[in-house]
């Protein structure tokens, strides 16, 4: 295979709307970053992102199967890269989250949860149905409560939760029955009691109280949603202008590179960019919902069901806790959010959506 | 689209789907759910930026805006040539936040509740900053924890410890964790001003001084508050969430004006001179206080005017007693503070305008003037004085003199200073007209002066008067008076019949350096001839070459009249004959007089008359001034006032701080005025000016005492010469 082979794999419908939403999000970091000591923060994600785009075709232009093939490796990789970073992992704010190297930091739970996808996807789906019992289904929810339960370890609850949509994965192989639903929703409010009492961090506490009634915190841990509606709603329909959102310039905005990034684009941008983002946003997981539909093997479907369970998670959680609407739950935005290891990960991911819409195309 | 079941897996009998058809199948309820949780969120964010966008907005404007407050800078105050008596420096003031070192505070409908302090986070925070502010860590701890929105740490620091405690907030800023609050964050600076007075305790009692607010308490301080204090501007800034400022530029929202400079009709060299005299007369005759006022009597305007004891307006209370409570002092401190502060209080009344006594012999003058004015006696004329003691009537007293004189002239019974003669005098008079004319001497009224605490003293109306009263009065009792008014009151003889309204600021300008207004001297009323004015000087002489008040004899030839006074104290209710009032007052040049002096001794010991104990006292002032003129004091009115204006050197004071160590004398040679001030005020030192420059603005520091290097302690006083360049 030529240099040309490898372009071949990429799909322009993605490529475009990838390449739409990073551009939105470099100039949300640049603004986002402009003025105080990180200033280069959107030249860095930039370039990051170009040196993902090329990992991107590569792994677009490879057979999907092959890289099933190697998912129990991978998954296996990622449960002892997750076992070490409660180890040798670098501590940060009170969790232990990141591997560090020479300045750059790794988190490999981004990472983790799709490669749990690739394997879930692959157990399930690489036979007939019919022969797929419910011992298979309780396997593959214990593969994804494995990592998820390193992920509380560290602690990050929020990247555990990115984990469920891969659950969503066994409703769709089984039909689920009402009896199964009233048992799961019983169950979830039986875990959730015991949850508050034993599993959750004080600081998780008080971000669910402090969701129920931010403004009883203004000045606490209330402040970061309370200044992020404020942000959002003074931006109106047509945005305060680029680089002029009072709340984003002057600082009052938290974490405005990562978390809260989306309020800096609402803020500047006003209902109408957050229109064009949102569309965007959608426009992305109706492909990969296609790729799903146009899959060639029950596991590629499953894998690219999951990828889209796993990015809408991902944009609805963190615009609804941006708008206010859900809590505080520091959950990266695709293409906007700062970070390394959440960015290759989502981009890894979208290439492996288009190595299967590659091979749905070719065959 | 549809996905077409490979044909290689059968669907089963029971009729259950395969797999991916089911998947297939399924995936619309996966998009279902993502598309209503989008819609929700799509419908909050409408909600958000377009139903509720206004209310989010103010909020947004509230939070990064701020009113700055600029405030003015305090006018300045100068004597007659120019010379600054009162100025004012910039300086910061520390204050926190409390609110800060409650985490549980919250604000519920206006009503504010405190909860639990962080007590160690305040600690570690007041552990730091006591050093530098030089405070117990206890006293720092118990502000930041103050319940207050708002609290002064410390006011008006010196520009060295505002930057070691800028150095302090920094360096906590950079070393700030996520969940570790960061104390210093509490704390904010304000500009404020310092007020200076270069010439330490001169005319103290005539400037006032300023409380720690900026508010004029005292004298001129008070009395031109409106004007030396200015406007406060005020322009609308953006703020970032850490309060600091981002000044896009100064949108003024008021303009701040800063205060009027006043220019006062004091001279500081006969300002100098007369206190200088007056610790002199303390030393020797021992009265309660000592006073004197000098008045130009062709216009009215105040040359000096002084009292003992004084005070120091840069250092009203002694460092050590400063931020300490009654409680914390031994009873020793506690003696030693009420002892200040009683001298203190001593030392700000104003005597030659607050208090009001019966001025007694010196009152002869008027008698003799309105008796002469009214054709009711001549020069020359002799009058029978009954030996000293008058029975004029055998209900009342005698009236007596200190002295058995027969026959006296009318010069005589003035340079005698007889009470017999004046009383003789005085009762040729209709009451009425002898009463018109006490008025039009200006007794029983104010003077026109408006300085606060003034009196206007008391003089009976006709109606009051009973027997004795206008034989009283001839000779100065039955009524009372401030000194200022007698001796505005002597003007009149002096200048040729024209009561003057006292001025004390001559002119105002602006803080542009430009005249806003000047006081123009005002005849208040034309009391006699030029003619009998004349005759009373000539007459008056004798008091002085061959009188009472021979004591008051100037060197050089120089010719001054005048009049002794020696007058009881009324002491519980009676004339207490051991206790007295003995003033002089008295005019030179004799032939066209310039300088109009009324000394007064309260209560002295000893030797207890005007002419033994006040007179020598005019004689020296007289005399150092004489000198003082001759030795090219320039006589000028009015001196290059805005040009010296201009000149203060803003820029230079402003860099300043870089070299200057506190405790330590820094270099001013050379520097301005102002300049030097500033840099002495910085090293924890009070400045001292000596030296009269011409023309001030380019004056220069010509020397300084102590030397550059050496020790300072706080309170010392660092004595700077100024001149020429």
């Amino acid at each position: 295979m030529n240099w040309r082979e490898y372009l071949k794999g990429l799909d322009r419908g993605l490529l475009a709307l990838m390449a739409a939403l990073a551009g939105l999000g470099l100039l949300t970091l640049f603004s986002a970053s402009h003025g105080t000591s990180q200033a280069d923060l959107w030249v860095k994600q930039g370039v990051f992102t170009l040196a993902c785009t090329a990992m991107v075709a590569l792994l677009a232009s490879m057979d999907p199967t092959r890289i099933f093939k190697v998912s129990l490796g991978l998954y296996l990789g990622g449960l002892l890269l997750l076992l070490l970073v409660l180890v040798a992992g670098k501590k940060m704010g009170g969790a232990t989250r990141w591997f560090e190297f020479k300045g750059i930091q790794f988190q490999p739970s981004e990472l983790m949860k799709w490669l749990t996808l690739l394997f879930v996807a692959h157990r399930l789906g690489n036979r007939p149905a019919d022969q797929v019992g419910i011992f298979d289904l309780i396997t593959a929810a214990a593969l994804v409560f494995l990592p998820m339960v390193l992920v509380l370890k560290q602690p990050d609850l929020g990247m555990a939760l990115s984990f469920t949509p891969i659950l969503a994965l066994v409703p769709l192989i089984r039909g689920l029955k009402a009896r199964w639903v009233v048992i799961g929703l019983l169950l979830f409010s039986l875990g959730s009691v015991l949850a508050w009492k034993k599993v959750l961090k004080p600081y998780q506490k008080q971000r669910v109280m402090t969701f129920l009634d931010p403004e009883s915190d203004l000045q606490g841990k209330g402040y970061q949603i309370h200044q992020s509606k404020i942000a959002i709603g003074a931006g109106g329909v047509l945005g305060r202008g680029f680089t002029a959102g009072s709340q984003t310039q002057l600082n009052f905005l938290p974490v405005k590179t990562t978390d809260f990034v989306f309020a800096v684009w609402a803020e500047e941008r006003g209902f109408v960019g957050v229109l064009i983002a949102l569309s965007l946003f959608g426009a992305l997981l109706l492909r990969i919902l296609d790729t799903a539909r146009k899959a060639r093997s029950t596991e590629e479907l499953y894998f690219c069901a999951g990828a889209a369970a796993i990015f809408a998670l991902h944009i609805l959680v963190n615009v609804g806790m941006v708008a206010g609407a859900l809590p505080n739950k520091g959950m990266a935005l695709p293409f906007f959010s700062y970070g390394r290891s959440s960015t290759l990960s989502f981009m890894l991911a979208l290439g492996m959506v288009m190595a299967i819409r590659n091979r749905a195309r070719v065959r | 689209m549809a996905l077409t079941p490979t044909s290689s897996s059968p669907r089963r009998l029971l009729g259950r789907p395969e797999a991916r058809d089911l998947a297939t199948s399924r995936l619309p309820w996966l998009m279902g759910v993502i598309l209503l949780w989008g819609a929700a969120i799509f419908t909050r964010l409408i909600w958000l930026q377009v139903v509720q966008h206004r209310k989010y907005q103010v909020q947004s404007e509230q939070q990064h805006t701020i009113t700055v407050p600029v405030p003015p800078i305090r006018g300045e105050i100068r004597d007659r040539r120019g010379e600054a008596l009162a100025i004012s420096l910039k300086a910061e003031s520390l204050f926190a936040t409390p609110r800060f070192f409650y985490p549980d505070f919250r604000k519920d409908k206006g009503e504010r509740a405190w909860g639990n302090p962080n007590k160690k986070l305040a600690q570690d925070v007041a552990s730091q900053l006591a050093p530098i502010l030089e405070l117990p860590k206890g006293v720092v701890a118990d502000r930041l924890l103050k319940k207050s929105p708002f609290v002064y740490l410390e006011r008006q620091l010196p520009a060295s410890k505002v930057a070691a405690i800028k150095e302090l907030i920094s360096k906590a800023e950079e070393e700030e964790e996520e969940d570790k609050p960061n104390g210093f964050k509490a704390l904010a600076f304000l500009d404020e001003s310092r007020r200076v007075y270069p010439r330490g305790s001169l005319a103290s009692q005539i400037i006032g001084f300023v409380n720690v607010d900026g508010q004029g308490q005292l004298g001129i301080e008070q009395t031109s508050e409106q004007l030396l204090a200015g406007r406060k501007g005020e322009f609308v800034a953006a703020k970032d969430a850490r309060n600091r400022l981002r000044l896009l530029r100064e949108q003024y929202t008021q303009v701040p004006v800063n205060g009027s400079t006043l220019q006062l009709t004091i001279d500081s060299t006969i300002q100098h001179i007369v206190e200088e005299s007056l610790e002199e007369a303390v030393r020797l005759s021992r009265p309660a206080t000592a006073y004197a006022v000098v008045v130009d009597p062709n216009t009215g305007e105040i040359l000096a005017m002084a009292g003992t004891p004084r005070f120091d307006p840069n250092q009203l209370l002694p460092r050590k007693f400063r931020y300490r409570g009654e409680g914390d002092l031994s009873p020793a401190e506690r003696d030693e503070l009420r002892r200040e502060l009683d001298r203190q209080r001593a030392a700000r009344k104003v005597h030659p305008v607050e208090d009001a006594y019966e001025p007694g012999s010196t009152m002869k003058i008027f008698t003799a003037a309105i008796a002469l004015e009214e054709r009711k006696v001549h020069l020359g004329e002799r009058i029978d004085c009954m030996g000293g003691r008058w029975v004029y009537n055998a209900k009342q007293n005698a009236i007596t003199d200190t002295h058995h004189h027969g026959v006296l002239t009318f010069e005589e019974i003035l340079w005698q200073s007889s009470n017999v003669g004046a009383a003789k005098m005085g009762i040729r008079l209709d009451p009425a007209t002898h009463f018109q004319y006490l008025h039009k001497f200006g007794f029983g009224e104010p003077t026109g002066l408006n300085f606060p605490g003034e009196t206007q003293g008391r003089l009976p109306i006709p109606a009051e008067w009973s027997v004795p009263t206008q034989y009283t009065l001839s000779y100065g009792y039955g009524l009372n008076a401030s000194p200022l008014q007698v001796l505005m009151a002597g003007c009149a003889i002096a200048n040729g019949g024209k009561l003057m309204r006292p001025i004390l600021v001559s002119r105002i300008y602006n803080d542009k350096g430009s005249l806003l207004k000047e006081a123009k001297p005002e005849v208040r009323f034309t009391v006699m001839s030029e003619e009998t004015s004349a005759l009373m000087r000539e007459s008056l002489k004798g008091v002085v070459s061959q009188g009472t008040a021979k004591k008051a004899k100037l060197d050089g030839g120089v010719e001054a009249f005048g009049k002794t006074g020696t007058s009881r104290k009324i002491i519980n209710g009676k004339y207490d004959p051991k206790r007295h009032f003995a003033s002089f007052m008295g005019f030179f040049p004799a032939e066209a007089p310039q300088y109009a002096i009324l000394v007064m001794l309260d209560d002295p010991a000893g030797d207890a008359d005007g002419g033994s104990v006040a007179a020598p006292v005019f004689k020296r002032i007289g005399d150092a001034i004489l000198r003082y003129r001759q030795g090219g004091g320039d006589a000028e009115r009015g001196a290059d006032l805005k040009l010296s204006l201009r000149d203060w050197p803003v820029g230079e004071t402003d860099e300043a701080v870089v070299h200057i160590q506190e405790g330590r004398v820094p270099s001013l040679r050379g520097l301005s005025l102002k300049a030097a001030i500033q840099r002495i005020v910085m090293a924890g030192g009070v400045p001292r000016v000596e030296g009269h420059p011409e023309g001030l603005g380019a004056a220069q520091v010509k020397a300084q005492s102590p030397e550059p290097e050496a020790d300072l302690k706080p309170g010392g006083v660092v004595i700077i010469r100024m001149g020429a360049p």
